[in-house]
C-alpha cells in the first residue's frame, strides 16, 4: 500500500522518529510482569525432573503441603489439560512420565519465593528411570522407544502437518519440484554433505513470568510476559475449556522474546496453581536455569544436502533432508520444519528440488520458535555448501551465488513466481561485497596480517525468509480520536524491543497527516480492550499491522470527513485537511477543527451531530494457500525479505582463535520506515547471530542431562565481542502489498551469518567446519581432524 | 514454617533516602530494593552475577545487587536507576540513551545506565567503553547504539 | 542456606576467629559472589569478614601484603602491585570478571574457592607467594605450592581464616607476562599462563611458570623451569619449554575446552609468554 510514494512526499515515514517506548525504560519506571505486586499474591516454584526419561511411580507432596504458608501444591495427575499450538501433545505438568531433563512434575504456590522453593524441595518423586532417546537420527529409526506412544490420539492442524503415529516423527513435510534424479544425471558434479546445529537458548534478558488469578465463576486473569496475547488467551481457553469472554490476558512491558515467548509458557501452570489456591494471584517467574531447561529452546538440526552442479556453475538439482530434533514436544518445531522445508534451498533457484523435513521427538528440552525460525540453522549448512560447490567447479563463490540467485521470473521450490517487487537478493550481495572490499585484502589488512601472524579472509553469504504463518493470518487496528484531536491507537502486537510500535506510529501519523507526538499507540497488550492479532512473530508485524493502521487511519478520516461535510455543507470530495482542521479545498477559510469533531460536533445552537471518531482497519494476508502435502506446491509466503552478509575474519592457524573484524550486511526491506531503528534491530540481530556462531548452545551428557543451563557456562556476546566494524545497509525494492512498500526484517540479520563466518575461516586457515557453533577449539579440531582425535567431550551438540 | 534466622536491623541510604528495615540478613540486596523498598527499576537477569541487569552504585562503585546479602549493605549508600533522574528530567546519560536509541526491550537498561554513568563520571576506571560495559549483557541492541549513547553522553558532559 | 540461624559481623580478626570457632556449622562470608551457588544445609551461621580490616594492600620490608578481603579492583589499581614483577598480579586481577564483579570478588575468596573465575592462584604460584591462615591456635604460613597442591578446602578447616597473601621481596624487578585464553571475550579462562622471569642479557637467571584453569589445581612447571635456568632464551628454547610444560601438566576436560586443546594451548602460550616476558 502506497509503495510508490516518493520519499520527498513523506513527512514522517522514512525519518528517524525517536522510539515511542523508551522514557519509562530509562528511568526504571517501566513495569514488567515481574515488577507487578497484587494483593494476596503468592509465589510459585516448580519441581523439575532430574531425568531425561522416566516413569513417575509416585509423587509425595504431603511434607510440602504441611508447611505453613504453602497454599497450593499441584501435580500432573490432577489435571487433564493438554496444550499445543499445532499438535496438542503437552500436559501442563508431566503425567505418568517425564520426557526431558527439567520438565515440570509438580509446583507450589506459597507466601514467598523462598517458602515455595523450600516446599518444592520437600516434594518426593519416585521415578523409574529409563534410557532416553537423545539422537534425532536414532529416534527416527527407533519405533520401540517412542517419546509419545499416544501420538495417534493427539489433535493437530491437519491442513499443514503430517504426524506419523507409531514413530517419533511429529511431522513430515515434503517439497517436490521437477525431477531431482534426472537433475543429478545432468550435473557434472554431485556433492553430498551433512551439517549440524545444537539446541540454542533465546536468552531474553527477562525470563518467562506470569501472574494468574483464577477467580470465581472461572474468570481467569493473566498478566504475562508474552509475544502473543491472543494466542495465549486462545490456548488457555482450549486447554481449560473456558469461554473466550472468561479469559483476560494483559501484557505489560516485555523484556525480549526472540520467539521464546511466541506461544504459551508458564501461564497455564500459574493458572492451575491459582485455581488450587482459591483464586489468589500466583506469580510464576522462571529462574535463568529454568529458562534453559523448563522452557523451550531452539531445535537442533541435522541438514543433509546433495547438490548437482554443472561446470558452468548452474545448480541443477538439490536433495535436502532435514532432521529437526524437536525434543520432548512439538510446540512450534513442526512449523519450523514446514517453514524451513519450503525455504530449504535459500535464495537460489533450483530447477529440480526434493525436500524431506522431519520433526523428531527426543528426550531433550523442547524446541520452539526462535528468531529466524529454522533459517539460521539450515542456512549454516546451505551457505557452507554453496562455497563447497563453487570450489568444486573452481568458481568464485559470490559469482556462483549470483548466477543461481532468485530473480524476476524465477520459480521457487514451491512453485511461486518471483517478480520485480519481490526484492533483489543480487543487489544485497553486491552491496555487502563492496562494503568489505570482497576479493582482495586492503593494504591495512595486509599489514595487519603481517603484524599479527593471523590469516585474514572474506566471504559473502545470502539469505531469504518469509513469515511462517497460517495462510489466513489477520490483524486489526483501532484509532480513537481524543477531545484535543490527538489519537489513541490500539492493536495487539507486542512491543518487546523490536521497534515496530515506533514505525506504526510513523505510519499512522503519515496517513493522518498528524505529527507522531499526537499519536499514542498503547504499548500494553490487553485482550479485553484491543483488537485481535494472531501473534507477534515471523517478521510480519510491520507489514500486516502497518496495512491495518493505514486502513484504520483512512477509516477514521472518512468518518471525520463525513461529519465535516455536514458541518461545512460540502461534499467530502471537496474537502481536504491539515494537522488541525478539515477545510473546503476552494474556500480554505471555511473549516472545522478535528478537536471540534473529535467526540461529536455541537452547533452553536447546542444541537449535535456525529459522535466519537473511531477508525478501524483490518488486514488479511493476501494470496496464501495451503501447500500440497505430497509436493509442497503452493503459495506459502506473505513476502520474502532478502539479505546478504559480508564478513572479514582473521584466524590463528595454530590455536584456532579467530576474530571477526568486520560485518557488513544488506537487507532489502522494501522501505525503511525508521532507518535508525532498523539499524538497531539489524545490529542486534547480527550480534545474536554472532552468539549462535561463536559460542552458544546446549551441551548434554550421555543420560540427557543438560550440562550448561546458566550464563556461567552458556555465554552470550557482550560488548567485548562486537566486531570493530559492523554495518547494516538498507536496500529498498518496494513490496507492493507492504505499507509504503515496507517488509519485515526482524529475524533476518541472524540468518546465514554463521555460514559466512564459517566460509571465511575456511579460506583463512583451511578449517573445514560442518558443525556450529564455531569455537576456537572447533577450528583447531577441524585443522587436526586427520589426527584421529575424538571430538571434544563437552562439545555443544 | 518458622523463619529459622533472626531478622536484623539494617540501615540503608538509597537514592538519598534513609531506611531502617528488619530483614533476614541473607536476603539479597536486589530483593530488598525490589520488594521492601518497591524500587523495581533494578532488574534480575540471572541471579548469578553474570548479566549485570542488577547493577547499582554501592558506596559510589558499581556492584551487583543480586550477589550482595543485605547484611553486607548495612550503612551503605546506594544509588539505583530511580535515583538518576530528578524533577522529571532525565539524567545526562538517560537523555543520551533516549536520543540515540540505546534501549530496546529495556531489561538491561537500568544496569547498563548505572555502569555507563559510573564510567562517564570516572573515565579512568576502564581502558575503554567496551570494557566499562562488559558486565552488562544486552540481547536486543547488539550494543552499537548503546556505544553511540555513551559517546553522545560524553560529548554533552 | 535453609538452616541458617545466625549472622555475625565481627569487627576484628580476633573476634572473627572467636566467632568462627564458637559453634560448628559456621562459615565465612567475604565478597559474597559464591553465595548464590552455595546451597548448604549444614551452614547454620555466617561470619562476615567485611569489617575485620583485611582489605589492605601494603608494603612491608619483608613482603607485599594483600589482605584477604581486598577486592580485585583494589589489586588492579594498586601501584604497589603494578610495579611488582612487571605488574603481573595487577594485570591478572584486571581480567577477573567485569567491573562490578571486581568490586566484589576478594583475593581470599578467589584463591580459596578455586572456581572457574579463580585466576589468581596460577600467578601466585609463579610469584612464590605465601598464604597466611589463622585459627584459634595461631597463624600458619603456606607456600603457594602447598596451598594449591590440592583444592584448598582439603587443606583448610571450617575454622581457618585465610587472612593474607604475601608476595616475596627480591623479585620486584623481574619481568612477567600473562595470557588468559578465553573461548569468548570476557568469559572464563580455558587456560591461563603466567611467566615470571629474570634475565641477564639473553640468559635466564630465574624463571617461574604457572598454568591455570587447565587442570583441577593450578600447576607450576619445575621441569620446564630447570630447562631454562642458565640457558639462552630464544625462540627454539621457548618452543621446547612449551612442549615440556605441555607434557607435564595433566589437563582435564570441562565445558570450556577439552584437555587435548588445553595442552595445545599450554604449549603455545608458554612459548609466547616467555618471549614476551623477555622483551618486556
Amino acid at each position: 500500500m502506497r509503495e510508490d510514494t516518493p520519499q520527498e512526499e513523506l513527512n514522517y515515514v522514512g525519518k528517524g522518529t525517536e522510539r515511542v517506548d523508551t522514557t519509562e525504560k530509562l528511568t526504571g519506571k517501566a513495569k514488567y510482569t515481574g515488577d507487578l505486586r497484587m494483593p494476596g499474591m503468592l509465589h510459585a516454584a516448580v519441581k523439575r525432573s532430574p531425568h531425561a526419561r522416566a516413569k513417575i511411580n509416585n509423587i509425595d507432596t504431603s511434607d510440602a503441603e504441611a508447611i505453613p504458608g504453602v497454599h497450593a501444591v499441584v501435580t500432573g495427575k490432577e489435571f487433564d489439560y493438554k496444550l499445543g499450538l499445532y499438535l496438542v501433545d503437552k500436559d501442563v505438568l508431566a503425567r505418568e512420565r517425564v520426557r526431558h531433563h527439567g520438565e515440570a512434575v509438580a509446583a507450589v504456590a506459597a507466601e514467598s519465593p523462598g517458602l515455595a522453593e523450600q516446599a518444592v524441595k520437600k516434594i518426593d518423586v519416585d521415578y523409574e528411570v529409563e534410557e532416553p532417546v537423545l539422537d534425532a537420527l536414532e529416534a527416527i529409526e527407533d519405533d520401540d522407544k517412542l517419546v509419545h506412544p499416544e501420538l495417534d490420539d493427539y489433535d493437530y492442524f491437519e491442513p499443514a502437518f503430517s504426524p506419523q503415529p507409531g514413530t517419533n516423527v511429529a511431522n513430515h513435510t515434503k517439497i517436490r519440484k521437477g525431477d531431482v534424479e534426472q537433475g543429478f544425471e545432468e550435473a557434472d558434479h554431485v556433492i553430498e554433505r551433512e551439517y549440524t546445529n545444537p539446541n540454542v537458548q533465546h536468552v531474553p534478558m527477562e525470563t518467562h513470568v506470569a501472574v494468574a488469578s483464577w477467580k470465581e465463576q472461572d474468570e481467569l486473569d493473566v498478566h504475562t510476559s508474552c509475544q502473543s496475547p491472543f494466542t495465549v488467551r486462545n490456548l488457555l481457553c482450549v486447554a481449560f475449556d473456558l469461554p473466550h469472554t472468561n479469559v483476560h490476558v494483559e501484557v505489560p512491558y516485555v523484556g525480549g522474546g526472540f520467539g521464546g515467548k511466541a506461544g504459551i509458557g508458564v501461564e497455564p501452570l500459574a493458572a492451575c496453581l491459582s485455581k488450587k489456591a482459591n483464586g489468589r494471584p500466583v506469580k510464576l517467574e522462571a529462574s535463568r536455569e529454568e529458562e534453559f531447561s523448563l522452557l523451550p529452546c531452539r531445535s537442533g538440526l541435522t541438514y543433509r544436502i546433495k547438490s548437482g552442479v554443472t561446470e558452468d556453475g548452474d545448480l541443477v538439482a538439490q536433495k535436502m533432508t532435514m532432521f529437526w530434533d524437536s525434543g520432548a514436544y512439538a510446540d512450534y518445531a513442526v512449523n519450523v520444519t514446514r517453514a524451513s522445508a519450503y525455504s530449504a534451498s535459500g535464495p537460489y533457484e533450483i530447477p529440480n528440488a526434493h525436500v524431506d523435513a522431519y520433526t523428531i521427538y527426543t528426550n531433550k528440552p523442547y524446541g520452539t520458535a526462535y528468531r529466524g525460525f529454522g533459517h539460521v540453522e539450515f542456512s549454516w549448512g546451505l551457505e557452507r555448501h554453496m562455497d563447497l560447490l563453487a570450489e568444486t567447479i573452481d568458481m568464485d563463490p559470490l559469482e556462483f551465488r549470483k548466477q543461481n540467485a532468485l530473480k524476476p521470473g524465477s520459480i521457487t521450490i514451491t512453485g511461486e513466481k518471483i517478480v520485480e517487487n519481490t526484492g533483489n537478493v543480487t543487489k544485497c550481495m553486491e552491496v555487502a561485497a563492496e562494503a568489505i572490499n570482497y576479493g582482495e585484502l586492503t593494504p591495512e589488512e595486509k599489514k595487519r596480517q603481517e603484524e599479527t601472524g593471523m590469516k585474514i579472509a572474506k566471504s559473502v553469504s545470502a539469505l531469504h525468509k518469509a513469515p511462517a504463518m497460517p495462510s489466513f493470518t489477520a490483524t486489526a487496528a483501532e484509532l480513537r480520536m481524543n477531545e484535543d484531536g490527538s489519537i489513541n491507537a490500539d492493536l495487539s502486537l507486542t512491543e518487546y524491543g523490536q521497534g515496530t510500535y515506533t514505525a506504526l506510529t510513523q505510519i499512522i501519523a503519515e496517513e493522518l497527516g498528524f505529527p507522531p507526538e499526537r499519536i499514542n499507540l498503547s504499548i500494553k497488550g490487553d485482550t479485553d480492550k484491543a483488537p485481535y492479532d494472531w501473534q507477534t512473530v515471523a517478521s510480519k508485524g510491520l507489514l500486516m499491522s502497518g496495512n491495518a493502521c493505514i486502513k484504520a487511519a483512512r477509516d477514521l478520516l472518512e468518518k471525520a470527513y463525513q461529519d465535516a461535510s455536514e458541518v461545512l455543507r460540502a461534499d467530502p470530495c471537496d474537502l481536504d485537511h491539515n494537522e488541525n482542521e478539515i477545510y473546503i479545498k476552494h474556500h480554505p477559510e471555511e473549516s472545522v477543527t478535528f478537536s471540534e469533531l473529535a467526540v461529536g460536533y455541537a452547533y452553536p445552537t447546542g444541537e449535535g451531530i456525529g459522535g466519537p471518531i473511531i477508525g478501524v482497519g483490518r488486514y488479511m494476508a493476501q494470496g496464501l494457500t495451503n501447500l500440497d502435502k505430497e509436493t509442497g506446491q503452493g503459495e506459502p509466503a506473505l513476502d520474502w525479505t532478502y539479505g546478504s552478509h559480508g564478513v572479514v575474519v582473521e584466524v590463528n592457524e595454530i590455536t584456532g582463535e579467530f576474530n571477526i573484524l568486520k560485518v557488513a550486511s544488506a537487507f532489502d526491506v522494501g522501505k525503511a520506515i525508521n532507518p535508525a531503528n532498523i539499524r538497531g534491530q539489524v545490529i542486534g540481530g547480527l550480534i545474536q547471530g554472532l552468539g549462535t556462531t561463536i559460542c552458544e548452545g546446549y551441551a548434554y551428557d550421555d543420560e540427557g542431562h543438560l550440562l550448561n543451563p546458566s550464563f556461567t557456562d552458556n555465554k552470550i556476546p557482550t560488548s567485548m565481542d562486537v566486531p570493530e566494524e559492523i554495518e547494516g545497509i538498507v536496500i529498498e525494492t518496494p513490496q507492493i502489498d507492504g505499507p509504503y512498500g515496507a517488509r519485515g526484517v526482524g529475524e533476518h540479520p541472524m540468518i546465514a551469518l554463521c555460514g559466512a563466518i564459517g566460509n571465511a575461516i575456511y579460506y583463512a586457515a583451511g578449517a573445514d567446519l560442518t558443525h556450529m557453533p564455531i569455537r576456537s577449539e572447533d577450528v583447531w579440531w577441524a585443522l587436526h581432524k586427520d589426527e584421529d582425535r575424538d571430538r571434544p567431550r563437552y562439545s555443544i551438540c | 514454617m518458622k523463619e529459622p534466622v533472626k531478622e536484623q536491623t539494617v540501615e540503608l541510604t538509597v537514592n538519598g533516602d534513609n531506611y531502617e528495615i528488619n530483614v533476614h540478613p541473607l536476603k539479597r540486596l536486589l530483593d530488598v530494593l525490589r520488594e521492601d523498598l518497591k524500587l523495581t527499576g533494578t532488574k534480575e537477569g540471572c541471579g548469578e552475577g553474570e548479566c549485570g541487569a542488577c547493577t547499582i552504585h554501592f558506596d559510589g562503585e558499581p556492584a551487583l545487587a543480586c550477589m550482595i546479602p543485605v547484611c553486607q549493605a548495612d550503612g551503605a549508600e546506594i544509588t539505583t536507576i530511580e535515583g538518576l533522574s530528578s524533577d522529571g528530567r532525565l539524567s545526562l546519560v538517560q537523555e543520551a540513551f533516549h536520543q540515540e536509541g540505546g534501549t530496546q526491550c529495556g531489561i538491561c537498561t537500568p544496569g547498563m545506565i548505572m555502569s555507563a554513568t559510573y564510567y562517564i563520571d570516572n573515565p579512568d576506571s576502564a581502558e575503554n567503553m567496551r570494557e566499562a560495559l562488559a558486565g552488562n549483557q544486552c540481547r536486543c541492541t547488539g550494543y552499537k547504539r548503546i556505544f553511540d549513547s555513551v559517546e553522545e553522553a560524553f560529548k554533552n558532559k | 542456606m535453609q538452616n541458617l540461624k545466625e549472622f555475625e559481623r565481627p569487627q576484628s580478626l580476633d573476634e572473627a576467629v572467636e566467632k568462627i570457632s564458637a559453634k560448628p556449622g559456621r562459615r565465612l562470608l567475604a565478597g559474597g559472589t559464591g553465595l548464590s551457588i552455595t546451597d548448604s544445609k549444614t551452614t547454620i551461621g555466617l561470619v562476615d569478614l567485611k569489617s575485620v580490616g583485611l582489605d589492605y594492600i601494603e608494603d612491608d620490608s619483608d613482603a607485599i601484603k594483600i589482605g584477604a578481603t581486598a577486592v580485585m579492583r583494589a589489586l588492579e589499581e594498586s601501584s604497589l602491585l603494578q610495579n611488582y614483577a612487571g605488574g603481573l598480579l595487577a594485570d591478572v586481577a584486571a581480567e577477573v570478571g567485569t567491573t562490578p564483579l571486581r568490586n566484589m570478588i576478594t583475593a581470599g575468596g578467589n584463591i580459596t574457592q578455586l572456581r572457574v573465575w579463580s585466576d589468581l592462584p596460577a600467578p601466585l604460584l609463579a610469584l612464590d607467594a605465601e598464604i597466611l591462615v589463622t585459627d584459634q591456635e595461631g597463624e600458619t604460613t603456606y607456600p603457594a605450592q602447598k596451598f594449591f597442591h590440592r583444592h584448598p578446602s582439603q587443606l583448610l578447616d571450617d575454622t581457618d581464616i585465610v587472612t593474607e597473601i604475601q608476595l616475596p621481596r627480591g623479585i620486584e624487578n623481574y619481568s612477567s607476562s600473562y595470557t588468559k585464553f578465553v573461548a569468548v571475550d570476557d568469559s572464563y579462562a580455558v587456560t591461563s599462563v603466567s611467566v615470571v622471569l629474570d634475565m641477564e642479557g639473553d640468559t635466564v637467571k630465574d624463571v617461574r611458570i604457572g598454568v591455570g584453569s587447565a587442570s583441577p589445581s593450578p600447576a607450576r612447571c619445575p621441569e620446564a623451569e630447570e630447562e631454562l635456568v642458565d640457558a639462552e632464551l630464544n625462540e627454539s628454547l621457548a618452543e621446547k619449554v612449551g612442549e615440556i610444560c605441555r607434557a607435564n601438566v595433566n589437563t582435564t576436560d570441562n565445558v570450556w575446552g577439552s584437555g587435548d586443546y588445553k595442552s595445545k594451548l599450554i604449549e603455545k602460550l608458554v612459548k609466547k609468554n616467555l618471549l614476551q616476558a623477555k622483551t618486556s
